[in-house]
C-alpha cells in the first residue's frame, strides 16, 4: 500500500497519457482539466458491501417498475401514492414516450446511484442518476494504471477486480440488442465533458463509437453510415447525448447532435436505446422523496438502504418546518443537477434566507429540503503530500439486462476543499478509487 | 352528418439546394368518432418512402427522408371525410392536460383572470374562457411567431389562430379544466387553424376561440397535443445553410349528398 501511496505522480502521469480529462464550460470558455486521482483507495468490506448491493438491486427494480407504469397503466398516481403534479409537472417526463415499451421492458440499464455514508456508519441515498450517469471509467483506468505502477499493493490485498464493467455494459448491450444490429455508443463529439470515458467505453466494449451525423434513420431502421463501407444496421445505441438533443424532429428542433426520426424508430422497436428516453421521470431530486414508496409499492418489500432525511414543501407539514428551520437545512433546487442551485441554509446572510424562503413560498414543488448529513471524510494526499480530510460520496453503478447486477466498484468523489461538502467533479473535486474487498 | 373533402398543400423551397432532408409529417386526419375517415391520399415530392406510425398522442403520423439534392418538398394531402358532432368519449382523461407545457405557462396575474372566469362546470367554465379570450385578444398577422408562449398573447393581447388557442389552454389549465391542443382544417379556403378540446364529463368537446365558438362540424381535425410544438404539421431537419420560403394552402368543401 505504501508503495502504491508514493506512486500517486506516476499515475497521474500515466492518466495524463491515457488522456484522462474532464471538459468543463467556465464563463462560456471550455477547458479541459485533468480529474485529478488520489492514491488512497476506499476501501468497502464484504459484508458491507453485500448489504449495498442487495439494497441497490432493489432500488433500481422499483425504479424501473416505476418508469414503466408512469409511461403506460400510471396506477401508482392513480391509487394516490406519488401526486401527479411529481410525474406531469416534472421536466423529464416525457408524453412522447406514452405507451412506448423499451426493448425488454429496461428503462434503466445504467443507473448511477449516489450514496454518502453518515459518521454512524449507516449508508444513505442521495440521488439516483437514471439518464447518462458518467464516471464509471475513471475508476476502471485508475485500477489499470495503480495495477502498473504497484503490482505489490494488489498481491497483499484481495481487491474484486473492476475491469469487468464493461463485460457488464457489452452483456447488456447484447441483451437488448437482440443481434438485430451493431452496437453502437453515440457522443456528441469531443467538447463533451466526458469524451474520454465515451472513446474508452467503446473501446473495452467493443462497441462502435459514432459521432452526430453517423447514424441515419431508413425506413424505421437505424444504420450506422461509417467512411469506409456501406452502411450496417444497429441494433442497440447507448447513447451519451440526452434526450431534449437526440432526435431533432421529435424535441429541440435546432440540435445538431441528434438523430432525425430516432424517436420513430425507437418506438416501434427497431433499435434499443440506452438508457431509455424519459428516464428524467424517475430521477429528479422531487421524486427522490418518493423512490421508498415506490419500493414499497412495486415490490412489496421495505427499503434495504434509506434516504437522506428529506422534505417537501409540497405538503403543508414539511412547508411549515422548512421555512421555520431553513438556517439548518440544505435547499436543492429540483431541476438541477451536477452541484448547481444547492444551498446550505448555514452559508446564507439573513438577507438571503429570506430570500430563498420566498422563492419556496412562491413555488413549493420545485424545491426540496434536506437535513445536513454528516458524512464521513476520507484521506486524501494534499497538495503538501500530507494526509488530509475530504468529505466523499460513491456513485455505485448498477447494470440491468437479464439480471440487475452492480458493479464490484465505483467511483469515489471527494471535495476540492476540506469544507466543503461538494463533491461534483464539475465543480473542481477529485476521485479515488473504490475498492469492494474479498472475504 | 356532413360529408366534408379536405386538400392540405404544403411546400418548402430551398435557395441554395439542399442535400439530406429528413421530415415528420401530421397532415392525415386519424378516424374518430366525430370523423370518419372515407379516402385519404397523400402526394409527396420529390417522391420518397413515406412511412406511417403514431406519436405519443395517438397522432397519425407520416415520416421518411430525401437523400438526393433538391430545392423543394412538397406535399399535397387530400382525403373525404364523414363529419358527425364534434365530441370524443375517453373515460379518464390525462392529467397531463391540466399542466404546463412549453408554450403554455401561467403568471400570477393569469390565474387570477382565470378564477374570475370559473363556472359551475368545466363545459360552462371552457365557454366562458372562449368568449373572454376572443372578445380580450385582437386578430393580427405577422406580431407573433410559431413559438410565442400563452403569458405573452395574455400581455400583449394580439395574435392568431394559434395564439388564442394557447392563451384558451393556458386559462382552461389555471382554472382546472383539462385542455389540448388541437391543429387542423377548416370549411373554407385559407391556411391551417388552430382550435381548443376541453373536457368535461367524460367527453372531450370543441371550442373555437379565434371565431369565437363552440365546435360543431366542420372541422378536420389533424394532431392534438400539449400545444404546438407537438403538434407540427411539417417538422423537417437539414444540415446545410439555405433559406426556406414555406407556404401552406388548405381547402375544406362540403359536398352535397
Amino acid at each position: 500500500m505504501k508503495e502504491l501511496l508514493t506512486s500517486r505522480d506516476t499515475v497521474n502521469r500515466w492518466m495524463e497519457r491515457y488522456g484522462v480529462r474532464f471538459g468543463i464550460y467556465k464563463n462560456g470558455v471550455f477547458k479541459e482539466q485533468l480529474f485529478p486521482f488520489d492514491a488512497i483507495p476506499r476501501q468497502i468490506p464484504a459484508a458491507e458491501w453485500a448489504m449495498l448491493e442487495k439494497g441497490l438491486v432493489q432500488r433500481v427494480k422499483a425504479l424501473n417498475a416505476f418508469l414503466y407504469d408512469i409511461y403506460h397503466e400510471k396506477q401508482i398516481v392513480k391509487d394516490g401514492v406519488i401526486p401527479k403534479e411529481f410525474t406531469y409537472e416534472s421536466k423529464g417526463y416525457m408524453p412522447e414516450c406514452e405507451g412506448i415499451t423499451p426493448a425488454q421492458k429496461i428503462y434503466a440499464h445504467i443507473a448511477g446511484i449516489d450514496l454518502v455514508q453518515a459518521k454512524n456508519g449507516k449508508w444513505l441515498i442521495l440521488e439516483d442518476n437514471l439518464r447518462i450517469p458518467s464516471g464509471a471509467s475513471y475508476p476502471m483506468i485508475a485500477r489499470t494504471v495503480t495495477r502498473k505502477a504497484s503490482p505489490q499493493t494488489f498481491r497483499d490485498t484481495l481487491v474484486h477486480d473492476n475491469r469487468g464493467y464493461s463485460d457488464l455494459l457489452r452483456e447488456m448491450m447484447d441483451y437488448v440488442n437482440g443481434q438485430r444490429g451493431i452496437n453502437v455508443i453515440l457522443t456528441p463529439g469531443r467538447y463533451n465533458s466526458a469524451f474520454f470515458e465515451h472513446s474508452y467505453l467503446a473501446e473495452k466494449t467493443g462497441a462502435t463509437l459514432a459521432f452526430p451525423g453517423d447514424l441515419i434513420v431508413e425506413n424505421g431502421m437505424v444504420y450506422y453510415t461509417g467512411l469506409y463501407k456501406d452502411k450496417v444496421r444497429v441494433g442497440a445505441i447507448y447513447r451519451r447525448v440526452s434526450d431534449e438533443y437526440l432526435d431533432p424532429l421529435a424535441f429541440e428542433p435546432e440540435s445538431l447532435l441528434g438523430v432525425p426520426n430516432l424517436m420513430e424508430a425507437y418506438r416501434c422497436g427497431t433499435v434499443a436505446v440506452i438508457n431509455a428516453l424519459g428516464n428524467g421521470v424517475a430521477d429528479d431530486k422531487g421524486i427522490y422523496y418518493f423512490v421508498p414508496k415506490m419500493i414499497r409499492y412495486y415490490l412489496n418489500e421495505e427499503p434495504i438502504l434509506e434516504n437522506a432525511p428529506t422534505y417537501l414543501p409540497f405538503f403543508k407539514e414539511d412547508y411549515e418546518y422548512i421555512l421555520a428551520n431553513i438556517d439548518k437545512l440544505v435547499i436543492k433546487d429540483v431541476a438541477e443537477a451536477g452541484g448547481y442551485g444547492v444551498m446550505f441554509g448555514k452559508d446564507m446572510t439573513k438577507e438571503r434566507l429570506e430570500e430563498v424562503r420566498q422563492l419556496i413560498v412562491k413555488e413549493p414543488r420545485r424545491w426540496i429540503a434536506q437535513e445536513v448529513v454528516d458524512f464521513i471524510d476520507l484521506d486524501i494526499i494534499d497538495e503538501s503530500g500530507k494526509p488530509s480530510p475530504r468529505k466523499c460520496d460513491l456513485r455505485a453503478f448498477v447494470v440491468t439486462g437479464e439480471t440487475t447486477k452492480v458493479w464490484k466498484s465505483g467511483l469515489t468523489r471527494f471535495s476540492r476543499n476540506p469544507n466543503s461538502f461538494v463533491v461534483n467533479s464539475s465543480q473542481g473535486g477529485g476521485f479515488k478509487d473504490t475498492w469492494v474487498l474479498c472475504e | 352528418m356532413d360529408l366534408l373533402e379536405y386538400r392540405l398543400e404544403t411546400e418548402s423551397r430551398f435557395a441554395p439546394p439542399i442535400a439530406y432532408h429528413a421530415f415528420k409529417l401530421r397532415c392525415t386526419p386519424a378516424d374518430n368518432e366525430f370523423q370518419h375517415v372515407l379516402m385519404h391520399r397523400n402526394s409527396i415530392s420529390p417522391e420518397c418512402t413515406l412511412i406511417e406510425a403514431s406519436d405519443g398522442f395517438g397522432n397519425r403520423i407520416h415520416y421518411g427522408s430525401i437523400a438526393d439534392e433538391h430545392t423543394s418538398f412538397r406535399i399535397v394531402s387530400e382525403g373525404r371525410i364523414e363529419c358527425h358532432h364534434y365530441a370524443i368519449h375517453e373515460p379518464q382523461p390525462n392529467s397531463l392536460f391540466l399542466f404546463q407545457s412549453p408554450l403554455i405557462g401561467c403568471t400570477d396575474e393569469m390565474r387570477e383572470t382565470a378564477r374570475e372566469l370559473i363556472r359551475p362546470t368545466a363545459q360552462e367554465t371552457a365557454t366562458e374562457i372562449m368568449h373572454w379570450v376572443n372578445r380580450h385578444v385582437e386578430y393580427s398577422k405577422c406580431v407573433t411567431v410559431n413559438s410565442t408562449s400563452a403569458q405573452w398573447v395574455f400581455d400583449n393581447r394580439k395574435g392568431v389562430c394559434q395564439d388564442y388557442a394557447h392563451l384558451m389552454i393556458a386559462l382552461c389549465r389555471a382554472a382546472g379544466v383539462h385542455a389540448r391542443y388541437v391543429a387542423g382544417l377548416v370549411e373554407g379556403e385559407g391556411e391551417s387553424h388552430a382550435w381548443v378540446e376541453a373536457y368535461d364529463d367524460g367527453r372531450w368537446t370543441a371550442f373555437d376561440p379565434t371565431y369565437g365558438k363552440a365546435i360543431s362540424i366542420g372541422y378536420v381535425k389533424l394532431a392534438h397535443g400539449r400545444d404546438v410544438s407537438d403538434c407540427a404539421l411539417n417538422r423537417g431537419r437539414f444540415y446545410q445553410w439555405t433559406t426556406e420560403t414555406f407556404s401552406v394552402k388548405s381547402v375544406v368543401k362540403k359536398i352535397d349528398l
